[in-house]
């Protein structure tokens, strides 16, 4: 049975149930409600973000449900991304916030590791003035400021 | 897509204009953030500190929620005025992070405590300069610590290590208050507001650095955002290296660091010291000595609350440990509290013993000095009723085995771990009153090496075999075979014993073995055995002929035990894998390879030892029916075809036999049959064996042929000998 969304925006997105069910939210939503054709809405998520959620929870409809395993060394992790979520992860950096805000919100754990781990490959390896570069942010130090923290924090650069 | 701009303009845009942008990590809730954090690294953060101030907040502190200093680190730091300098003012604003202090350089210490003036917040110009001017007029004597600052306060751990370097006595300390290295005042104000600064970047005053910290940091720590370089701030970089080099403090001056320190962290779980804190040189010796109970008072008496585990390692230098045995009739406490300006709780020493509280929440403790304080450490024990770990080390003269024993059972209930190192002389009874002083039963025990067990010990032991779960006694002569056998019929929860790791070919004969016979026999008690390191006998050894450069070699140059007719020995580890006793069998030769054997081999001789081979007694092993693994890897072994079939007959549960192919230094030769090239083999066959016996794989080439040998000889014959052993030796 479809399940019909509503995004920020107020548009309308109806898919399969079991797709809406890899939001933990919408999950618990629809077992709270009962089933029901009134849409769901969603007023944290926009249209464009929404729509990228669905994409990535239609691809992995048919996933096993996650197995937590907190042995893992969460740094081994970073790298193994699948392919497909790395191409599907390839957007700007806006989108790319705004898709983990959404999983975070939606409840969606393996998207929310997917968008934690691009993140954090991103910033592996660069400058502070390539990471601001990337995520366009502006270096608010005063040259003081930023010579006094480096200094300080000297001791932390490598290990 | 966000607008991209790759050169944002120089000067900073007011910071509400970045933040709210969605696309910045500033946006992202904290999970999310820590979930980003857990996968990058150090090095990483560092880069991210320096982003922004957003970042800056964010990450800050994840870098100094662990401060961990490896020897080089610690030293640039305490070495390099400038790097100290900035260490300190980085840490004085981030010291509320701080969780962890972990240091192999005791001497970091000095880093975290700081003589501030007496005002702090809110320095004005005016009082800098007073602060300035005093500690300019401060004679050169060190420390005063007039008023000391600490400046981590949410420590919940501390290590400090020992690396060693010789340190002076206090009195040989030149001036230059080696408390800090430049003066600056760090000051942050709670307005939030950015103060203007003159930081500059030029050349350095090496006067001004030379000058006593001031530094000043308002409570509650300010964010990113409120923090402020005051004006008075010198330029520290670069340092003149002449001026302010970083002086080591003596042990009692680092005693008083560490009461500092103690006192400012009320949270403390875990403090391990590991340093000469007692600290001396030739004649000043005794007069440490003396001092150590006032140390360990002084300590313990600063130990918060709150601690859960205590290690309090004060090591000797070795020249002055000859030196040891006398001396009692010295009490020169005042040598270590001379230093210490601060020292309103001097009198301490002369408390009672029941002033000395305990530690409810102490768990463990670890107690190493040669001249501790029986008395001391028994009544701070008797204190701490929850105490469940005990390590002791050398015990001494004056330690008093019984009254310890009597003492813990009535005051330490709760004991259930026990670990003594160094037995020096105890008698028989003696371990055994330490052995009964746990009140609910030990559930680990390692005794190391003791010399004096016996059969009063061994009746303690077997007292404790209903709770014991873990027992090593390695090197322990006196626990005989017969008792080993009774124990291990009653010890239903052991899952862990540990004979023997002999590594010294003229220790005294060891006497805790199974024989083979009792191994295969065994109605043990405890059933989740996982590891079981005996030796077994019974097993006749064949004869060994050492060769060097292929010539015989003469038996008399060998060592008792590897002469003709010294019992088999090997070393066997069991597993029980769940409920089902599955052995893994692992044999060793008797001698470690890093001790002896390396030792002959280094210098060209092969020993070779025939084990496992069917005329030297391998059929006794025969009702092993449920062993699983074999580990021949560190022995010269023969197993041949004949013997790998008569497995496949006896074993039939074995899958793995590791070691077949090994290190070419490893691999026996036997006399009169050189001529025979020989190979090693796999054990492969129709149930599908698994193949765990390429341990080594430095030589590929070696590897290639013994495959193919056993390609075309799936069951072939032959001995397992290999022909590299006429080849250059490789080390």
């Amino acid at each position: 049975m479809p399940v019909t969304l509503t995004s920020l925006d107020d548009v309308k997105f109806t898919v399969d149930k079991d797709v809406a069910e890899r939001s933990i939210l919408i999950k618990n939503m629809i077992e709270d409600v009962g089933e029901s054709d009134s849409p769901i809405p969603l007023p944290n998520v926009s249209s464009a973000v929404l729509k990228k959620v669905i994409e990535y929870c239609e691809h992995h409809r048919n996933d096993p449900v996650q197995v937590q395993d907190e042995t893992d060394d969460p740094r081994k992790r970073s790298n193994d991304i699948e392919e497909w979520d790395m191409k599907f992860m390839a957007v700007d950096q806006e989108m790319l916030f705004e898709i983990i805000l959404a999983a975070n919100y939606l409840d969606i754990k393996p998207l929310l590791d997917v968008g934690c781990k691009t993140v954090a490959n991103i910033i592996k390896g660069k400058t502070p003035e390539e990471i601001r570069k990337t995520f366009n942010i502006v270096n608010d130090f005063t040259p003081e400021e930023e010579a006094q923290i480096k200094k300080e924090n000297e001791w932390a650069e490598d290990r | 897509m966000a607008t991209f701009n790759p050169s944002p303009p120089p000067s900073p845009l007011p910071r509400s204009d970045m933040t709210l942008s969605r696309s910045d990590m500033a946006a992202l809730p904290p999970e999310i953030v820590a979930c980003i954090l857990a996968l990058i690294q150090r090095p990483d953060i560092f880069s991210c500190v320096l982003v922004s101030k957003a970042w800056f907040e964010i990450f800050g502190p994840k870098i100094w929620r662990e401060v961990v200093l490896y020897r080089k680190h610690s030293g640039d730091l305490l070495y390099d005025p400038s790097r100290r300098y900035f260490f300190q003012a980085g840490l004085a604003r981030n010291g509320h992070w701080v969780q962890t202090f972990w240091s192999d350089f005791y001497s970091v210490l000095d880093l975290i405590v700081v003589d501030a003036p007496a005002p702090l917040s809110l320095a004005t110009s005016v009082a800098l300069n007073a602060a300035l001017d005093s500690s300019l007029k401060k004679s050169s004597r060190y420390p005063s610590h007039q008023n000391p600052r600490v400046l981590c306060y949410n420590l919940s751990t501390i290590y400090l290590g020992d690396t060693g370097l010789p340190f002076e006595p206090e009195s040989s300390i030149p001036s230059p208050s080696s408390l800090s290295s430049s003066q600056t005042l760090l000051h942050s104000q709670a307005s939030g507001q950015l103060t203007p600064t003159n930081l500059t970047t030029g050349s350095p005053s090496p006067d001004i650095l030379d000058a006593l910290t001031t530094m000043a940091l308002a409570s509650p720590p300010p964010t990113v955002a409120s923090f402020s370089l005051a004006a008075h701030t010198p330029p520290p970089t670069p340092p003149s290296q002449h001026t302010s080099a970083y002086q080591p403090k003596s042990g009692c001056v680092l005693i008083n660091l560490l009461v500092q320190v103690l006192k400012a962290n009320p949270y403390l779980k875990s403090l391990d010291v590991r340093a000469p804190l007692i600290s001396g040189h030739g004649d000043d010796w005794s007069r440490h000595r003396c001092a150590v109970p006032g140390v360990l008072r002084k300590i313990l008496k600063e130990c918060p609350s709150t601690l859960q585990d205590l290690a309090l390692w004060f090591p000797v230098p070795d020249d002055i440990e000859s030196d040891l045995e006398d001396d009692e009739d010295m009490f020169g406490h005042d040598h270590y509290t001379n230093g210490d300006s601060n020292s309103e709780d001097s009198e301490s020493d002369d408390q009672p013993l029941h002033e000395l509280l305990g530690i409810m929440a102490l768990k463990s403790i670890e107690i190493v000095h040669p001249v501790s304080d029986f008395y001391l450490i028994l009544s701070f024990l008797a204190r701490c009723p929850n105490l469940e770990s005990i390590y002791l080390r050398d015990l001494g003269k004056e330690f008093d085995c019984e009254i310890f024993s009597s003492a813990l059972r009535r005051s330490c209930r709760q004991l259930c771990r026990l670990e003594i190192d160094w037995f020096s002389g105890e008698s028989d009874q003696d371990i055994a009153h330490l052995i009964n002083s746990s009140f609910s039963g030990w559930k680990y025990l390692r005794l190391d090496n003791p010399d004096g067990f016996g059969p009063l010990a061994t009746r303690a032991v077997m007292r404790h075999a209903h709770s014991l779960e873990q027992l090593l006694v390695p090197d322990c002569g006196g626990f005989h075979s017969r008792d080993l056998q009774r124990f291990l019929t009653y010890a239903p929860n052991l899952w862990n014993f540990e004979g023997t790791t002999s590594n010294e070919y003229n220790r005294m004969p060891i006497d805790v073995r199974l024989s083979a016979q009792d191994l295969i026999d065994s109605k043990w008690a405890c059933q989740r055995l996982q590891r079981l390191v005996l030796v077994i006998d019974q097993i006749p050894r064949p004869l060994i002929r050492c060769r060097y450069d292929g010539r015989p070699f003469t038996d008399e140059f060998l060592p008792a035990h590897l002469r003709p007719g010294h019992p088999y020995v090997t070393v066997a580890e069991s597993r029980a894998l769940q409920r089902e006793p599955k052995f893994i069998l692992d044999m060793e030769d008797y001698q470690d390879f890093d001790g002896l054997t390396h030792r002959y081999v280094a210098r060209g001789y092969q020993y070779e030892c025939l084990e496992l081979t069917l005329e030297s007694g391998l059929d006794l092993l025969a009702g092993l029916t449920s062993l699983r693994v074999l580990n021949v890897t560190r022995m010269a072994h023969r197993i041949g075809i004949n013997e790998l079939e008569w497995m496949n007959v006896h074993w039939p549960n074995l899958k793995t036999i590791a070691g077949l192919v090994r290190k070419p230094r490893l691999r026996g030769l036997v006399a009169g049959e050189e001529d025979e090239v020989l190979e090693d083999e796999q054990f492969d066959d129709d149930e599908g064996l698994e193949d765990e016996m390429m341990e080594d794989e430095e030589d590929d080439l070696e590897i290639e042929r013994v495959r193919k040998w056993v390609e075309e000889h799936p069951y072939g014959i032959g001995s397992s000998f290999d022909a590299l052993n006429r080849k250059t030796l490789r080390f």
